[in-house]
């Protein structure tokens, strides 16, 4: 029988049921305004960077703290021949005045003048050979990591496609066989591993973007309707019940819809991975800290092995940890090209991040 | 009462399989679908029939999906484009929507989303049809299709999120226009516009068509609802 698209009118609206269930859903409809508590928990250490060890822009600050280090070692060099050579100029002056021949005193100074300019020669060719290894060897990581880079965004890239047609075919599968046959179990099992298919490779896709100095463009948004827009096509594992209590107020931040959108995506399936507990619920509010505006995400479970100050740090996994130490860290990168900052609170009670964003009117 | 004929839909998406599936998929939701494989064959079939709606890939055989778009906007006005790609980032995204793409579709995606979205843009669609270009609305003479507005013989160009909303509050005009109906209807569902961000974009127009800004009478604020377009188109002064 064919089925009638879907009107905005006819939104699909929080599902009960696959162990899922979001609960007292403030964001009811898409642009309502509404606070909420918060609080505010400590800080996190910054990342050293990826592939060839540097971010983009830690790269161009080491180029320019290299260069610096080499002005400065040159003009120690330059400083050190003319001190030398006046010294020489000096020595043969009083040479001459305590008697020496002025052939002699000649010669001395012409032997010492020799022996300074073979010692500077040697000096600042050493300089520059050792200048040209050291951009031959940076220009040679750049151009490793950045094929990398493009080597893991093209594969990314070009997974999306297949990834759609066996999303659609695996839709299409399950409306063909019955619910609760043992046919529609393994359709729904490929369903959900398809989604987390979905999910790794654009974490990988944002990362090699991020990484690569990819734009991240911010505008206003209304931050509860982008949670509840997420959570009605967010689904987390069929094994595992989980409740969502979406507290999130609509308030205007400065924010790229994107790039919140995956930190979200990543908070919550970090929560669902990785939160030890029976009943797992996972709470989303917001509040206003000062001149920032506050979005929370916790959960009630513990969790999260890494030391707190590698949390956030690329590749940074706990010792029992499922996670590649991919999701905290895009959070801290993207919330930082955002204009804005991640902290990371784990705890005996639960996981907390503090997304901290500018409100929509900071640029006006 | 007749049903409705089934809306047109030029797919163009060179990869077999979500080609093929999607054809299905869309068949199976009330739409005639036509499947173009490349943009020659997307041009052939454009020309043979018009479609409702074109649903674009970017990245072609033959060329690119943001050619394409441009020479549908052009040559087919009353086709709504959809880009549905790989490419996700943010500059071909805002790239496909300057070329007047009703909106952009990044894979992976829900069959139902996608769905949602492209009723969305058929609706958009209908309703602009109805509404004259150029129009006289206040002081100004707004030209939808060159994006941009005369006003005592000065142009001032338009964004295309302007003109969207210029026509949406057109198209029902003596009508209050929700708030929440304009942030659906002109903003794309990837945006969550906030309402301030709507006050903005109303103030700019009222510099535009009223007479005096500040004491608006052809954009109506109707507080704590939406905004009204004002019946009677008001004369230049």
């Amino acid at each position: 029988m064919p089925v009638t698209p879907k009107s905005a009118a006819s939104e699909p609206a929080p599902q009960v049921g696959d162990g899922f269930r979001v609960t007292r859903v403030a964001a009811a409809g898409r642009h309502r305004r509404k606070d909420a508590d918060g609080e505010m928990l400590s800080g996190m250490k910054r990342n050293p960077g990826f592939l060839a060890g540097t971010t983009q822009v830690t790269a161009r600050r080491l180029m320019v703290l290299q260069a610096a280090w080499l002005v400065f070692l040159f003009g120690l060099g330059i400083w050190w021949v003319s001190l030398m050579l006046e010294q020489a100029g000096r020595i043969a002056t009083l040479e001459q005045a305590a008697g020496v021949t002025p052939g002699a005193a000649q010669e001395q100074w012409m032997r010492t003048e020799r022996m300074l300019f073979w010692e500077g020669g040697t000096f600042f060719g050493a300089l520059i050979l050792s200048l040209i290894l050291l951009g031959g060897l940076h220009w040679r990581d750049s151009r490793r990591a950045q094929s990398l880079r493009n080597f893991f965004a093209s594969v990314t890239h070009e997974l999306r496609t297949p990834l759609s047609s066996l999303r659609l075919e695996a839709e299409g599968l399950s409306e063909l066989i019955a619910p609760g046959t043992p046919g529609r179990t393994l359709v729904d099992r490929m369903l959900e591993d398809s989604a987390r298919l979905e999910s790794e490779v654009e974490r990988a896709l944002e990362l090699a973007r991020v990484e690569g100095g990819g734009a991240v463009i911010t505008q206003p948004v209304d931050v509860g309707a982008l949670v509840g827009d997420l959570l009605r096509t967010w689904r987390p594992t069929l094994q595992r019940a989980v409740q969502i209590d979406n507290q999130a107020g609509h308030l205007g931040i400065l924010a790229s819809p994107a790039a919140l959108q995956t930190i979200l995506r990543n908070l919550l399936e970090n929560s669902v991975r990785h939160a030890e507990t029976d009943s797992l619920v996972i709470r989303i509010d917001t509040d206003t800290v000062g001149d920032r505006v506050q979005l929370t995400v916790s959960d009630n479970g513990t969790s999260r092995t890494s030391p707190p100050k590698s949390l956030g740090t690329l590749f940074a996994r706990g010792e029992n940890s499922r996670g590649a130490g991919v999701g905290l860290y895009l959070t801290d990168q993207l919330m930082r090209r955002m204009k804005g900052e991640a902290r990371f609170q784990p705890g005996p009670s639960g996981f907390q991040v503090h997304l901290l964003f500018k409100p929509e009117d900071a640029n006006a | 009462m007749p049903d409705a004929p089934e809306p047109l839909i030029l797919l163009v998406e060179d990869d077999p399989n979500l080609g093929s599936t999607l054809s299905e998929r869309l068949g199976r939701n009330r739409y005639r679908v036509r499947w173009a494989r490349s943009l020659r064959e997307a041009r052939r079939e454009l020309a043979l029939e018009p479609s409702a709606l074109a649903l674009v890939d970017v990245g072609l055989p033959d060329g690119s999906g943001f050619d394409l778009a441009e020479e549908i906007s052009r040559q087919h006005p009353a086709t709504a484009v959809v880009f549905l790609t790989a490419r996700g980032e943010p500059q071909h995204r805002v790239h496909g929507l300057e070329l007047g793409a009703e909106d952009y579709v990044v894979k992976p995606f829900h069959l139902e989303e996608l769905l949602l979205r492209i009723e969305n843009s058929l609706r958009r669609r209908r309703h602009w049809a109805s509404v004259e270009d150029p129009l006289r609305i206040g002081q100004a003479t707004i030209h939808f299709a060159e994006l941009k507005a005369v006003r005592g013989g000065t142009v001032t160009p338009l964004s295309p999120r302007e003109s969207s909303l210029l026509r949406l509050l057109a198209a029902q005009r003596g009508r209050v226009v929700h708030r929440d109906e304009i942030l659906d209807e002109v903003w794309s569902r990837d945006e969550y516009p906030t309402p301030r961000t709507v006050d903005n974009f109303i103030m700019r127009l009222r510099r535009l068509v009223e007479a005096d800004p500040e004491k608006p009478e052809v954009i109506r604020t109707i507080r704590g609802v939406g905004y009204q377009l004002a019946a009677t188109p008001s004369s230049p002064s």
